[in-house]
């Protein structure tokens, strides 16, 4: 495979001859299920959790009853989804396998006058479908997991998308600033709850509608494909400090979501808007880490473990402290999400001078 | 050194980090928000 493309010029992405596509299964989440070194009984506890009866909910500030009923309300219909072919064809769709399409499109494709009038077309619809952001790269088998994990056999399984899918449209829906604040809280995973149900929702409405327009069409959210280069490509915005996205919009309070297809749409072109400069002289988020996950370095090659990506330079997070810390508060952590400057609110007046 | 975007955004941002570190909103000033 070739490593390097002429994207990456504009991404800044930069990846030596050790760059391999990352195995799912090496995921922190995934090892939670498979590793000894990553299994432990308060991180069952932590999935566990996301269902009332243990939630071990307790007097605690943001971690009471009514707090953890709305974070499990806000997972509900992405659980409900994610485990309609879960038992039946061990498919976790949404996390480990792509949405299945239940009903059939249109058999011949609707022409556009032109890829713009289609990408302007797709882009009012995916509005109104209520998508944050949205934006189409060129599929990049570079980005696409080397095989997917199957919760059944804990091994890895070959992908399920076609590779003659050639572009990506990517969905980026935000997360709530006011819940956002809240961290670290039960409650302030509802953010997160929403912001893969809002996904969810947009990904499989969108989808269909592209195969009632006729075109092929596979949702996917945290399945198949490593989703921030993917929406680097597709011009949301730079890597930060924390390996987490930042857009100009929603800084780093963001759910992905992407969708295979062959529908002729313009290619978006790559964003930067001096993330790297800034992240590069601020340490909020590494400061504020309780375990200290995020490098307070330059970006490095050094990959801690099996679930960090092999030979890209970037700032990369410890995984395991990051996970083993946040299944030990019993709720997700974001701390990193919530001190990061970027949060500044842009749909106030003050903060959108320039 | 180019910050982010704009002047006035690259000073809010960087007088953010100077300044305005916010301290975490309880849970509770949340749901009383609405």
């Amino acid at each position: 495979m070739n490593n390097k493309k002429p994207i990456d010029e504009k991404t800044g992405f930069d990846l030596s001859d050790e760059f391999s596509r990352f195995d799912q299964r090496n995921e922190i989440y995934c090892r939670s299920e498979w590793d000894p070194e990553i299994q432990s009984k308060k991180a069952t506890e932590f999935f566990d959790g996301h269902y009332m009866p243990k939630a071990r909910a307790r007097k605690a500030d943001g971690f009471g009853q009514r707090d953890y009923a709305l974070r499990n309300a806000t997972w509900h219909v992405t659980n409900v989804l994610r485990d309609l072919r879960r038992e039946s064809d061990d498919r976790k769709e949404g996390f480990f396998d792509t949405f299945t399409a239940h009903e059939e499109g249109w058999p011949e494709p609707y022409v556009f006058e032109s890829e713009a009038d289609a990408t302007k077309n797709l882009r009012r619809a995916a509005k109104t479908m209520g998508a944050g952001m949205l934006g189409v790269c060129v599929y990049d088998e570079r980005w696409m997991y080397s095989a997917r994990f199957s919760e059944k056999t804990k091994e890895s399984k070959p992908l399920d998308i076609l590779e003659d899918l050639p572009r990506v449209i990517v969905i980026g829906e935000p997360m709530d600033l006011g819940l956002t604040a809240t961290v670290p809280s039960a409650l302030s995973g509802s953010a997160t709850g929403l912001g893969y149900t809002h996904d969810t929702v947009v990904l499989l409405t969108l989808t269909q509608y592209i195969r009632n327009l006729g075109y092929r069409a596979v949702a996917s959210m945290n399945d198949s494909a490593l989703a921030i280069p993917l929406a680097v490509q597709a011009g949301f915005g730079e890597v930060g400090r924390h390996s987490l996205l930042i857009t100009e919009e929603y800084g780093p309070r963001l759910r992905l979501g992407k969708i295979f297809t062959d529908m002729p749409l313009v290619i978006s072109e790559p964003k930067r808007f001096g993330v790297k400069e800034f992240c590069d002289i601020c340490q909020r988020c590494s400061s504020a880490c309780p375990p200290k996950a995020i490098t307070r370095g330059a970006p490095s090659r050094e990959a801690y473990s099996v679930s960090n990506l092999n030979g890209v330079k970037k700032w990369t997070t410890w995984a395991e402290k990051c996970f083993r810390f946040w299944a030990g508060q019993n709720s997700d952590c974001s701390i990193c999400i919530r001190v990061c400057p970027y949060n500044r609110d842009f749909s106030k007046w003050g903060n959108r001078f320039g | 050194m180019k910050l982010a975007g704009t002047p006035l955004r690259r000073i809010m941002l960087q007088l953010d980090v100077w300044f305005f570190e916010r301290n975490r909103q309880s849970s509770k000033v949340w749901w009383l928000k609405r």
